[in-house]
């Protein structure tokens, strides 16, 4: 499994001696095509980012079972 | 090339990476990697003919949720096993919506594994029994309620008449709830038997026995959350990574801060990946190993002799038999080297406290009560019990089971381990409010009403055993099995054969169950659809004795009832609903139901329970508690400040006294350092002051903190409280109340409340039983499993002679040995089975439950290389196991070293085949599991423990072929 | 400012599939799709590790890239989304994902047939927050009422945590000062390239 994509590399690379053309596309990351999304913090339950993050830095920190077992409470 | 743009940077070791993971190489191949190659996973076109149901809740759901309905959330408890996770249900018109986690709860802060995460699909409920159903000519059909009521009624109230009230068995359920439990031990009195059992016989009965014999208590003696306090941690035959994957958060952080880790086993489990040393024994060899660790505790004198000498008795006795298991017989019976097990005792003796944990693996033997109190044996020696990070962690199974092993349906017991002489009928008559000679009227005789029933392990045994063997009048004719699975159970073609031959089966579950289409049956079968606990109300008792109030969610689905209706509208019928309500009030239900109110139920424990002190905890505190859960601490339980200031989480049974005295609960049994009315305790005085002229009691200096009594005292009683002159701290309306009586039936709770006053235990203040005298084996001594690949062993530790009659039916020992002492010729494999993570017990509910059913979806055996290789066998084949039954199971070989040679394991959740062949067609249309399976029960063996008969599943024997 | 992430300490995960049932119940995922699953190496012998993947929102996202009609887009706080009415179910994305994220539905039950689905970080899609077209094609929409993916929040251990890069950061770093060794983070360079802090490899 592991040599199947350098036999293909192998297998480009000798195409391109034969004087074929490259097959390579060169990447750039296109621009998001879609319908625009809205932010999370633009509901009403948050005023701006900064409160929405705030929230959710306070959310966050209950993953971390330390918060309570080292008698810091919350 | 796949990729016909740039190839980003890392794309490369991209690539390697996402075969990784797709294609996880086939030496490391997990359950799951195995699964999607069996091809199931493809059998999506099945699952999604059968939606309909499933379609209906969403769109109901969704349709909740465009209304905009205002959005109610009801704390519940998961129910699928002894921890104890909150649950927050978000409910929208009536439907579940979301489910939130709980972070607030002491006991899970949020978490939960597989199956706490999907319980919202109890509100979906697609595969669940809609209506009651009838057999009719080998066909589920529909029927009324009132004609299910009438028609199983009249059945049996026919089988009353004719073969007396024993000829019922009524398998009640640890999942029911506190107050369900109770009422149907109080339903099953009243209608006359103690044929009455639940999971707890096959789960942990050997536990509580054990337990209960050697210091007091049958239950956990601390905490998943106190593990935390542990510096080491020794998991023997307990799986926790699978059964109790939240209680490993409490492991994992205690073992993050240098607690160490043991894992003995014969399965490496993912507990034992977890773990700093694994040990791996042969099947059914534990007392072997613990004699073999304790020895060398012994020979170096690491034993806590202080301890020893001032709280346990018989010592001595253990000592002699432990000295005789020497390295070299405990590597010729366990397969353990001398190097490993003095590993196991260095690591005890010198991170202390530490803590035990049992499951399955150590109970479900014929030798299992040997088993566990030698554990406890371990624990003293160590000094471990009664202290904060040591104790016996015994992780129970179901939910409930803790607390309906306390007030439930027990044949040997009423509510609370009152036992069943005439004293303890007395006491409860009393709380119910019924006369006794009434109670005994319905009863066959006093005899009958003192004799301990049968045991749901062997109700196949009251149909098929010939009558002049068995102990009660008639042989069973009925069984109803009110919420508990028959796949779970031993020697499942004898089980068939006792279902087709009894008169009438009633099944009462949210579910048909395996039960339903076991037998080969036209007619006679009914299913009572029943609700689940997200349908309605009560509390449950964690492994670690906390209770907790759950929420109802949702109304009862389809037309299931709680089973509390079901219960009352069954008194209606058989005449005793006035007697079984007296002190309740009657709330509507359903379509117009009366049943009785769930906190009353709750009132009524706590007026009676006093023995195990579920006297204190009152709904009303209960649900204080669950509103209040941030306040508690995560490592103690205990609240600092706010309404439960000082009390710990979920009142853990013994609560003292009235709910008004307001005991915090006790988080760690026998804990001297404390005083009793904040929770300390010592070991309990039940077994006399003195045996052959040796004091029971404990030595002077060692009772509770702060206790007017130095050293040890006998149980509390109206005697004792006069003589020490305490009679009159008791109120005049006490002194009416406890006037001849002791603490346990004294229904004021005044000795009880004296007693704390004084800075004493109720139950008095003893030692520890090492040795239990009136158990077969009073030191626990090694016994060969009955189906042994060892001839050698057999001879040299047979197990236990025959018994003519236990718990009413002759239970052999030695003879089904003997006959099978040569079997490992025909029979090399030993065969074991345990869990999986994704499913619960018999498995029909989560088996039934499409985000669990997907993520196993096939039964299967694990084999060693080496077994599979000489037989040929690859991976994924099927294969045909059989047991000197003769039983045949077919099954998918999984073949992985997670299990030694010449051992297989395989799951007990699967069900709904028999004998290579699914029975979809038998059950009622669009109410079976998404997962069939053959179950590993069909073909295990005979074989009981000698004192609670709980059933060996850990240990048979067995061949497999490719299929 | 929050950057979500995931990772998954393979110290503590116990393949419990406590994330794999949370995600079906959050989302309504059906049967055969699997945004998040759970991934064993030496499976029953030591040295036995778990850790649970789903699409990791990388910082440089391979999907984006080969994406033949644009429909990924990455929101502020770093949560890689797409648009399944531009989605043609072609599955370079899934060639391209180190992780295996992307799924594709065989049936019409969820979404459009074909379309890929994968793990949304609860965050819905570009519908209206919380409407229930979000709902169907794509899922709860946790961030916006300031909660985070399910899947971590229900960690039956705390192996697997989802939020605010600094925020794990801080949590693993304290775990692994008590530990006194290196966590195994899977997957954080394959994702999120080089550590910001060196939070995610700090020393024993």
């Amino acid at each position: 499994m592991r040599v199947l994509p350098a036999v293909l590399l192998g297998a480009a690379l000798a195409l391109a001696g034969c004087g074929e053309k490259s097959q390579q596309v060169s990447y750039s990351n296109g621009r998001y095509a879609g319908k625009p999304d809205t932010p999370a913090w633009a509901g009403d339950e948050f005023k701006n980012r900064a409160d929405w993050e705030r929230a959710i830095k306070a959310r966050n920190l209950r993953q971390n079972e330390y918060q309570r077992t080292s008698g810091r409470g919350g | 090339m796949q990729l016909t743009r740039k190839l980003p940077p890392g794309a490369a070791q991209a690539s390697r990476l996402s075969r990784f993971v797709q294609a996880v190489p086939a030496g490391t191949m997990d359950r799951r990697a195995f699964l999607k190659r069996s091809g199931l996973t493809v059998g999506l076109g099945a699952a999604v003919s059968q939606l309909p149901f499933n379609m209906i809740g969403r769109a109901k759901a969704e349709a909740a949720a465009a209304k905009g309905g205002a959005t109610e959330v009801h704390r519940t408890v998961c129910t699928h096993c002894s921890v104890g996770c909150a649950v927050d249900a978000v409910v929208q018109n009536g439907v579940w919506i979301r489910q939130e986690p709980v972070f607030d709860s002491p006991i899970n802060l949020g978490s939960h594994c597989a199956k706490g995460a999907a319980v919202r699909e109890h509100g979906h409920g697609e595969r669940r029994l809609k209506y009651p159903m009838k057999l009719v000519d080998g066909k589920y059909q529909r029927i009324s309620w009132e004609q299910a009521l009438n028609e199983v009624g009249d059945k049996l109230l026919a089988i009353r008449s004719a073969s007396g009230p024993d000829a019922v068995f009524w398998v009640g359920s640890s999942k029911h709830s506190n107050e369900q439990a109770y009422l149907l031990r109080k339903f099953v009195s009243f209608w006359g038997s103690n044929n009455c059992d639940h999971q707890a016989r096959i789960c942990h009965s050997t536990t509580v026995a054990g337990v209960a014999n050697t210091w007091g208590y049958g239950a956990m003696t601390n905490s998943y959350n106190d593990m935390q306090n542990s510096r080491a941690m020794l998991f023997i035959g307990s799986n926790a990574a699978e059964a109790h994957p939240v209680a490993m958060m409490h492991v994992l952080h205690a073992k993050e801060k240098g607690s160490k880790m043991i894992v003995v086993d014969p399965r490496f489990t993912r507990t034992a990946a977890k773990a700093d040393h694994f040990v791996r024994i042969r099947p059914g060899t534990d007392i072997p190993f613990i004699w073999g660790v304790l020895y060398h505790i012994f020979k170096n004198g690491w034993e806590d002799k202080q301890f020893i000498r001032d709280r346990v008795y018989g010592m001595e006795d253990v000592h002699k038999e432990v000295m005789q298991w020497t390295p070299d017989k405990v590597r010729d019976v366990t397969g353990v080297d001398e190097k490993d097990v003095l590993n196991v005792a260095r690591i005890m003796h010198e991170n202390r406290p530490g803590t035990v944990v049992w499951c399955m693996g150590i109970t479900q033997h014929t030798v299992g009560n040997a088993n566990v109190r030698a554990l406890c044996v371990l624990e003293l020696a160590l000094g471990n019990v009664g202290v904060s990070g040591g104790g016996a962690n015994i992780f129970r199974g179901h939910d409930n089971v803790q607390g309906a092993t306390d007030v439930g349906p027990n044949p040997e017991s009423l509510p609370g381990y009152y036992g069943l002489a005439e004293g303890a009928w007395k006491h409860w008559c009393a709380v119910w409010g019924v006369d006794y000679e009434w109670v005994k009227s319905r009863y066959a005789s006093q005899a009958m009403m003192e004799k301990p029933g049968m045991t749901v392990s062997r109700w196949i045994d009251g149909v098929l055993e010939a009558n002049e063997h068995i102990d009660q009048d008639s042989n069973l004719r009925a069984l109803i099995y009110w919420g508990h699975a028959a796949n779970s159970q031993t020697r499942g073609a004898e089980m068939k054969q006792a279902m087709e031959k009894l008169d009438l089966m009633v099944i009462i579950d949210p579910y048909p169950t395996a039960a339903a289409v076991m037998p080969d049956r036209k007619d006679g079968v009914y299913l009572l659809p029943a609700a689940t606990q997200f349908e309605t109300s009560g509390s449950c008792t964690a492994s670690n004795r906390s209770l907790q109030w759950r929420e109802k969610v949702i109304d009862p689905l389809f037309e299931s009832r709680p089973d509390q209706a079901i219960m009352y509208a069954f008194a209606k019928k058989f005449g005793f609903d006035k007697e079984l309500t007296k002190s309740f009030q009657l709330v509507k239900g359903r379509d117009g139901w009366e049943e009785p109110g769930t906190e009353d139920i709750l009132r009524e424990i706590n007026r009676g329970t006093w023995t195990i002190g579920y006297s204190g905890q009152s709904p009303e505190r209960l649900k204080l508690h669950m509103k209040n859960m941030y306040t508690f601490d995560v490592v103690t339980l205990r609240a600092k400040g706010g309404p439960c200031d000082g009390e710990t989480f979920g009142l853990p049974w013994p609560c003292w006294g009235t709910p008004e005295m307001k005991h915090p609960g006790t988080h760690i049994l026998y804990d001297t350092s404390k005083e009793v009315k904040d929770g300390g305790l010592c070991f309990r005085a039940n077994f006399g002051v003195e045996r052959n002229g040796v004091n029971l009691l404990a030595g002077d200096g060692s009772q509770p903190k702060n206790s007017d009594l130095d050293g040890g005292y006998p149980e509390f009683d109206h005697v004792l409280l006069k003589k020490l002159g305490w009679w009159d701290d008791l109120t005049a309306a006490e002194k009416k109340a406890a006037e001849g009586k002791n603490w346990k039936t004294d229904l004021s709770g005044g000795i009880i409340r004296v007693a704390i006053k004084h800075g004493c235990a109720p139950f008095g203040n003893a030692r520890a039983r090492a040795m239990v005298w009136n158990f077969p084996d009073p030191v626990p001594v090694h016994r060969e499993p009955l189906f042994s690949p060892r001839a050698d062993l057999v001879e040299k530790y047979p197990s236990h002679k025959d018994m003519k009659t236990f718990w009413r039916l002759p239970t052999l020992f030695r003879s089904v040995q003997e006959q099978n002492k040569n079997i490992g010729k025909a029979y090399p494999i030993i065969l074991t089975s345990g869990r999986l993570v994704e499913y619960e017990g018999g498995g029909e509910e989560t088996r039934s439950n499409p985000w669990l059913a997907e993520l196993q979806q096939e039964m299967f055996a694990e084999i060693n290389p080496k077994d599979a290789n000489d037989q040929g066998v690859r991976n994924d084949e099927y294969v045909w196991v059989e047991t000197p039954t003769k039983a045949r199971i077919k099954v998918k070989a999984q073949i992985t070293e997670r299990v030694a040679p010449g051992v297989m394991f395989m799951p007990y959740h699967f069900g709904g085949w028999w004998e290579g062949k699914d029975l979809l067609e038998k059950y009622p249309q669009g109410a079976a599991p998404f997962v069939r399976g053959e179950a590993v029960n069909t073909a295990t063996t005979y074989g009981y423990d000698s004192v609670t008969m709980m059933q060996e599943t850990k240990v048979t024997l067995c061949r497999f072929t490719r299929a | 400012m929050a950057r979500m992430k995931f990772i998954c300490d393979a110290e503590r995960c116990i393949e419990c599939n406590a994330c794999v049932t949370a995600c079906k119940n959050e989302n309504e995922v059906p049967w055969g799709v699997n945004r998040r699953r759970t991934v064993t190496i030496n499976d029953g012998v030591p040295g036995e590790k778990t850790i649970s993947v789903a699409c990791m929102h990388c910082s440089d996202a391979p999907c984006m890239a080969v994406c033949p009609v644009d429909c990924f887009y990455k929101t502020e706080d770093g949560v890689v989304l797409h648009d399944k009415d531009l989605c043609i179910g072609c599955g370079y994305c899934f060639y391209a994902c180190p992780f295996g994220a992307p799924q594709f539905p065989q049936t019409g039950t969820f979404g459009m047939r074909g379309k890929m689905d994968k793990c949304t970080f609860c965050a819905g899609g570009p519908e209206a927050d919380g409407s229930e077209e979000e709902f169907k094609k794509y899922g709860r929409n946790r961030l916006s009422e300031g909660k985070l993916p399910l899947c971590a929040e229900m960690c039956s251990t705390k192996a697997l945590l989802g939020g605010d890069g600094d925020v794990l950061a801080d949590i693993l770093r304290e775990r692994v000062v008590v530990r006194g060794k290196g966590a195994e983070v899977w997957g954080w360079g394959t994702a999120y390239g080089k550590p910001e802090k060196k939070a995610e490899e700090p020393k024993s």
